[in-house]
């Protein structure tokens, strides 16, 4: 017996085992908590949100539901039948279950989490300060963009300003902050950005934001606060940074004319290597031929120009027409619309290896608005030919003749007329309306409820998710 | 003994010292009236009488899976073993999945135990080399495996020989066909829909004129033929006193039915070498060793699966065109399926060879100590590569090359002790273990465009004036795990019986500190026909009742350590570019084990000296802390779902067998057998009430809603309650919000009242899980001939058509639409109009249909020669065979088959292109000499 016991446990214990085999070993991948720890990572980490901003959410479809579509310039496009869920945008019907909607929302979300963890992990890496600090405020300024998009569209949002240790612990189901402290947080996260970034980068950097972009975005959200003494001395501060209109329109838009003198904050787009480009391009181009034909002209914008105007025969791209750059356009759906967009086309010569577009830059922000807003500011301030210097210069670009307003009242609707023709198809419209409160009056008769379609409703599974913290807006 | 020893040998100690065998004389076992049923069990580590086992264990044997044409064992026991539902593949060279009792879980896949090495796919082994399988269904028999055993397992015994030397050939050739082909609309029927479609949406023009179209083509002609399974197999077996041998040699050749093989495609078949020695030989009365180990090589031909897009595909025009190029239409954006078959050449070799090393000692005449150590390697590589689709016009496609090498090797080193005591009446088997295991797993892949293929593999390098090129290699996994195990099996007088196991296994995927779980079972019998009460009566021959529980737990589950920074793309600064990698997966920190608890009872009836066996059981699994991902609030910008410990199923129901087995004459035997299995699946809780919605997503909607009180896998949609007969009804109806309504198209449940119809009017709509799996048939032999028939089938799934759904422009339509869609007031009050509008198409009830099926599925005959006939040509025995599997399926469901294979469970319902299973027509021969 005891034979037995010695024997089988002499046996057994020389096989039992180190705690070391039992060791976890994970072999090339970064694991999460190892990362946000060398300049690389802060690089990596940074240029994560720039290639957020490329993505379908925020350049293709939802991006072009809540800020074209719903102006009165864009229509649905392509045959009616394609897409017809779209439709709820050009009509105002959408409810709160709209998955474009929605898909819009997340994305800002998403994008502003990946600020937050820009801002919070990389100032505690060991590197170069210039250069951390740099990427912090570059962090900064897309985060305060993201959020400039959802309080335009939505309203007051909450407020998350860093990520904790353990972000599955956080508790992001906080009530919605108001649209004033929503301003003010973009507004000190613009300036903390410009504050830092510089004026220009070296080639090589080329795309990332520069203090101009900081402070034209900044002028921006200040005309929608209406604050129009700050709005009028932050664009002017742009001014004085020696930007310019490029005198050829139809250069501007094309990727010869990309990051020119007024390029004031230009989303990059590449197609070479692995990563591809946006599909931006795509989804707007010539139907068939270019591209998916979405989101095209409509023919209130059609009239909106005035005679002589060049900007519209470079807005519209009509089926039939030879290009500039020598392409004859025929789209191959014979139910499709027959205007496109021609501020997103790409010329079949760039076309070889490219995809349809992807290398199409995505234009944020153009010295032309700055010029605009600068007018605006100064027409509300009481300074008529201020503000007539600013407009003229953009409609002498356009081939226009100097503006006949000579009133408060004449400039500032000469001075949206610009807007509307300037930016047209630049997602830009739906919110100027809201802004100005010509919404009620100009998208009424597409279907535009006064009271309830100035703000897109909070997704039906944003409200479920925070268990009745989150406020609906009102009317749906 | 060294000291660290001591931690972990306190339970061995104790469980040794603690078997207390009184030495008391029992009461001589009585003679036995009855058939002793003296077959042998596997159940891990060992063997055990099939009277004592208290678990649920499934025996197959070597019979059951001959004469089959499946390339894999598990294919051929469809509907034959209760609790076990076999879903097999379409493909050839694909494993079936199997579930035993309903969906442990929803990570990880059940296991197969060849020979002590431990694995998911057994693709490489030759079904005729295998002697026995034992399918363990229970908890209580599964938990000696400890934790890799959590989807269930299957011990697979491979075949020994047994006196003079013998050979074995076997051989079968085989027709597949596809039964169940959808008729599809022709040409004339696909134009009167288009205008149709176009006419209801208020176009005035741009109608097609049917005589502008010459050809009406079939799709499914086109792309599917009959095809081929052949294998030849021969082995060689015997034993003299010392050595006991089995060798083996086997060639399976099986193709799909795809029409493949023209272009550059190289064809759509699974070709396998099978190649095994198993050898046992005992170096003294004390000492044998041996080796069970096999070398497989198997290639493949993969040809992209053109179904759905045969199924979408206008039938108005031709293949080829008369000049040799490839057809095309504007009306989708659909590919040719012709040209999609011929366009893309993929082929992978995979070598498989197992060595396993073995050795059993008798330290004493009934302690026995054996070492098993197995290494598993599999080296696969291949290629796919895609021409460019130039047939469309202005298309400017670069060719697409991607080559891949991965390896794996896993070694499994198992050591037992076991001690066997019969003390009078009381017999013990005792068995204590311990089992080291590691897995590791490599792959590198390689893209590259523009390579061209010069009409020889050779021609096929990344670097070959590619561009693009991109290599990818994918992390060393390195799982390992450790465990120890102590078992007692006891009975009394064969009376009472008492079968024991504990087993510690601890998992390198845990951090420290929960890296270890213990898995206890226990199950208890009463063979009460051994009772002296039911001495006297010829009826009954055997009475047993049995009764287990144990726990189980699974480690291989996603863990806060597998939470890694993940890449968002690239982003251009000036001409250079930078990946872009961020943290923003959300991980619960401190992920643990799911287990799982299982109760399982029953009762076991033999009559008429065990001619008629019935067995009964009742089987309860509750499966806890099973991870999978959970919606997170979108807020948060989460790029996952926040995986965790979220959810909790049980799976219960009643199993029934039944066999009877008699000799009608003295020379014509006659079998039958019946088994059925009930099934009820739900989810019982989910971290924080929330809830996951995953799979297939159409135009911003999923179909499948995992959620609690549903069965894992449900489908959620809206309800359709009729269809638009006109204006009116069109008027009256609620508010449609991102779904629309018009005439001719769905009336959607207004469900919540509040008259608007959204996303809160969803609901669920059905299950893919049956209520009940049944499977019998019954054999007949006698004067040479013997015939065998098996019936099986599925009761009360659902299955979602999410080929009929997912449109996006003009596709076809089956013909069953056509018949019954709506095209005036009062034509259809089930089917909408022809739409392709995207507000129409969402998930809604019309896609669940009836999922049940039965089938004949297998029908053998076979005639032994005379056995004089063949003495005299030196051959112990000739026998030839025909057989038919899957001849005649009978189902309502409006696709190609009811069997739906899909490997992820939380989509097994949804029918995505899935490939059709094959009808077999096969004639065979086996020959012994």
């Amino acid at each position: 017996m005891k034979k037995i016991i010695i024997s089988s446990i002499l046996i057994l214990s020389s096989l039992s085992c180190s705690n070391d085999f039992l060791e976890n070993r994970v072999e090339n991948a970064v694991l999460a908590e190892e990362f946000f720890k060398t300049e690389a990572d802060a690089m990596s980490g940074t240029a994560a949100i720039y290639a957020f901003l490329k993505g379908w959410d925020n350049s293709a479809f939802p991006f072009q539901y809540v800020m074209g579509v719903t102006g009165d310039d864009v229509v649905k496009g392509s045959n009616p039948g394609d897409s017809s869920f779209i439709n709820v945008y050009d009509n105002y019907s959408y409810t709160v279950s709209d998955a474009g909607i929605e898909g819009y929302w997340k994305a800002q979300w998403k994008g502003i989490a990946l600020c937050n963890r820009v801002i919070t992990h990389v100032p505690l890496i060991e590197m170069n300060v210039n250069l951390k600090n740099r990427l912090v405020a570059e962090a900064k300024f897309l985060k305060a963009y993201f959020y400039f998009n959802l309080v335009r569209l939505w309203g007051g949002v909450p407020i998350f300003d860093n990520i904790p240790e353990n972000p599955s612990d956080f508790n992001y189901n906080i009530p919605r902050n108001s649209v004033n402290e929503v301003y003010d947080y973009i507004i000190k996260n613009l300036n903390e950005a410009a504050d830092v970034l510089p004026l220009s980068y070296p080639a090589s950097d080329l795309g990332r934001v520069t203090k101009g972009a900081a402070k034209g975005m900044l002028s921006k959200v200040y005309l929608y606060k209406k604050d129009w003494q700050k709005a009028y001395d932050t664009s002017n501060e742009v001014i004085a940074m020696g930007y310019s209109l490029d005198p050829n329109f139809n250069h501007l838009f094309r990727i010869e004319g990309e990051f020119g003198s007024e390029s004031v904050f230009e989303v990059n787009n590449q197609c070479t290597g692995a990563f591809g480009g946006s599909q931006y391009a795509q989804v707007q181009g010539v139907r068939n031929q270019f591209g998916w034909g979405f989101f095209t002209p409509s023919p209130a914008l059609e009239n909106a120009f005035e005679p002589g105007d060049i900007r519209k025969e470079l807005t519209i791209l009509r089926n039939g027409e030879t290009t500039p750059e020598g392409d004859l356009i025929a789209m191959q759906d014979p139910l499709s619309v027959t205007t496109f967009n021609q501020k997103v086309y790409v010329p079949k010569s760039h076309q070889t290896g490219c995809d349809q577009g992807s290398e199409q830059n995505i234009r944020i922000l153009r010295f032309a608005d700055i010029l605009l807003i600068n007018a605006e500011a100064a027409n509300e301030l009481g300074n008529i030919s201020g503000a007539a210097t600013s407009l003229n210069k953009v409609r002498n670009r356009a081939a226009l003749a100097n503006t006949t307003a000579s009133t408060q009242a004449t400039m500032r609707a000469a001075i949206w007329q610009e807007r509307r023709v300037e930016l047209a198809m630049e997602n830009d419209r739906f919110p100027d309306l809201l802004r100005t409160g010509q919404a009620a009056t100009v998208l009424g008769p597409l279907g535009f409820t006064s009271g309830k379609n100035e703000l897109l409703p909070i997704p039906l599974n944003a409200i479920n998710d925070s268990n009745g913290i989150l406020t609906q807006n009102p009317g749906y | 003994m060294k000291q660290r020893d001591l931690k972990y040998s306190c339970l061995i100690a104790v469980l040794y010292f603690g078997m207390n065998v009184n030495a008391q004389t029992a009461p001589k076992d009585t003679a036995v009236k009855e058939q002793k049923i003296e077959e042998v069990v596997l159940i891990g580590y060992g063997g055990q009488k099939k009277l004592n086992i208290t678990g649920s264990i499934g025996t197959v044997s070597a019979k059951d899976l001959a004469d089959r044409p499946n390339s894999n064992p598990m294919s051929s026991i469809q509907g034959k073993v209760s609790g076990v539902n076999i879903v097999n593949p379409g493909a050839p060279g694909v494993s079936p999945r199997v579930d035993i009792r309903g969906i442990s879980s929803l990570n990880g896949a059940t296991v197969f135990i060849v020979d002590g090495i431990i694995t998911t796919d057994i693709s490489y082994l030759n079904p005729l080399d295998i002697e026995s399988m034992s399918i363990l269904k229970d908890p209580s028999s599964l938990a000696i495996y400890g934790s890799r055993a959590t989807n269930g397992a299957v011990i697979i015994k491979t075949k020994g020989g047994k006196g003079k030397t013998s050979f074995n050939f076997n051989s079968y050739l085989g027709v597949k066909t596809v039964p169940n082909v959808v008729d599809m609309v022709n040409k004339d029927q696909y134009i009167e829909l288009y205008n149709e479609k176009l006419k209801y949406s208020g176009a005035t023009s741009g109608f097609l004129n049917p005589n502008n179209y010459g050809t009406s083509t079939d799709w499914f002609k086109e792309i599917l033929k009959p095809s081929i399974i052949n294998s030849n197999d021969i082995s060689a077996s015997g034993s003299t006193d010392k050595i006991n041998y089995f060798l083996s040699l086997g060639y399976l050749t099986d193709q799909g039915n795809l029409d493949a093989g023209q272009g550059i495609n190289s064809g759509n078949d699974f070709k396998r070498f099978t190649s095994r020695i198993n050898v046992t030989y005992k170096l003294t009365d004390k000492l044998t060793v041996g080796t069970n180990s096999s070398w497989s090589q198997m290639s493949r031909n993969n040809a992209v699966n053109p179904l759905l897009t045969a199924y979408s595909s206008p039938p108005i025009y031709d293949p080829i065109n008369p000049d040799g190029s490839y057809g095309y239409q504007t009306l989708t954006s659909l590919a040719n399926p012709r040209a999609q078959l011929d366009l893309t050449r993929d082929r992978n070799k995979e070598n498989r060879y197992i060595i396993n090393l073995w050795g059993e000692y008798k330290i004493l005449k009934d302690l026995v100590f054996k070492t098993n150590f197995t290494q598993d390697n599999g080296d696969t590589s291949g290629f796919i590569f895609t021409n460019p689709s130039s047939y469309l016009p202005g298309n400017i496609d670069k060719s697409k090359l991607s080559k891949f090498t991965s390896n794996a090797r896993n070694y499994v080193f198992d050591n037992t002790l076991t001690w066997t005591k019969n003390l009078g009446a009381h017999h013990l088997v005792g068995l204590i273990g311990t089992s080291a295991q590691e897995a590791k797993a490599y792959k590198l892949t390689g893209k590259a465009e523009g390579v061209k293929y010069s009409g020889d593999d050779g021609s096929l390098f990344l670097i070959n004036g590619g561009t693009n090129m991109t290599v990818e290699e994918t992390e060393v996994k390195t799982s390992r795990l450790w465990g120890y195990f102590a078992r007692i099996n006891y009975d009394y007088a064969g009376k009472y019986l008492l079968n024991a196991s504990i087993r510690r296994d601890a998992s390198n995927n845990f951090s420290e500190g929960d890296r270890s779980r213990w898995f206890p079972a226990v199950g208890l019998g009463w063979v009460v026909s051994k009772e002296n009460f039911l001495a006297d009566q010829n009826i009954l021959s055997l009475l047993k009742l049995k009764a287990s529980w144990a726990k189980m737990g699974n480690p291989d589950v996603p863990r806060s350590y597998d939470n890694r920074a993940i890449k968002i793309g690239g982003a251009y600064f000036g001409n250079t570019g930078i990946d872009g990698y961020s943290t923003t997966d959300i991980y619960d920190l401190n992920i643990g084990w799911e287990t799982i608890e299982g109760k399982d009872a029953g009762v076991e009836l033999g009559f008429f000296n065990n001619k008629l066996t019935l067995e009964a059981n009742y089987y309860r699994k509750d499966s806890r802390d099973v991870v999978y991902p959970i919606t997170q609030p979108a807020i948060s910008g989460a790029s996952n779902k926040l995986t965790t410990n979220a959810f909790s199923f049980y799976n219960k129901g009643f199993e029934f067998n039944l066999a009877y087995n008699t000799n009608i004459t003295d020379k014509i035997k006659f079998g039958v057998y019946g088994n059925l299995t009930t099934l009820d699946n739900q989810i019982t809780s989910v971290y924080n009430n929330s809830f996951n919605e995953t799979g297939p997503y159409l135009f911003g909607n999923t179909i499948t809603r995992l959620e609690k009180g549903q069965a894992v896998g449900s489908f959620y949609g809206y309800n359709v309650v009729g269809v638009f007969q006109n204006q009116a009804q069109v008027n009256s109806a609620p508010t449609y919000s991102s779904v629309k309504k018009q005439v001719g198209g769905f009336m959607f449940e207004d469900r919540d009242g509040n008259g608007v119809i959204d996303s809160r009017d969803k609901t669920f709509l059905g299950s893919p899980i049956p209520d009940y799996t049944y499977g019998f048939g019954f054999n007949l032999s006698g004067y040479n001939f013997d015939f065998a028939i098996d019936f099986q089938g599925v009761q009360g799934n659902k299955i979602y058509n999410y080929n009929r759904e997912q449109r996006y422009g003009n596709e076809s339509w089956d013909l069953d639409m056509y018949k019954n869609r709506w095209h005036g007031e009062g034509t259809s009050n089930t089917n909408s109009a022809i739409s392709t509008d995207q507000q129409i198409i969402v998930p809604s009830s019309f896609y669940v249909e009836d999922g049940s099926f039965f089938r004949v599925r297998n029908i053998l005959l076979g005639y032994t020669l005379g056995s004089d006939f063949t003495k005299s040509l030196n051959i112990q025995k000739l026998r030839v065979y025909i057989s038919a599997q899957n001849p005649w399926t009978s189902f309502k469901y409006n696709g190609f088959s009811p069997e739906i294979l899909n490997s992820d469970r939380v989509q097994m319902g949804v029918d995505n292109n899935i490939t059709p299973i094959s009808a077999i027509y096969t004639l065979g021969l086996n020959l012994t000499f």
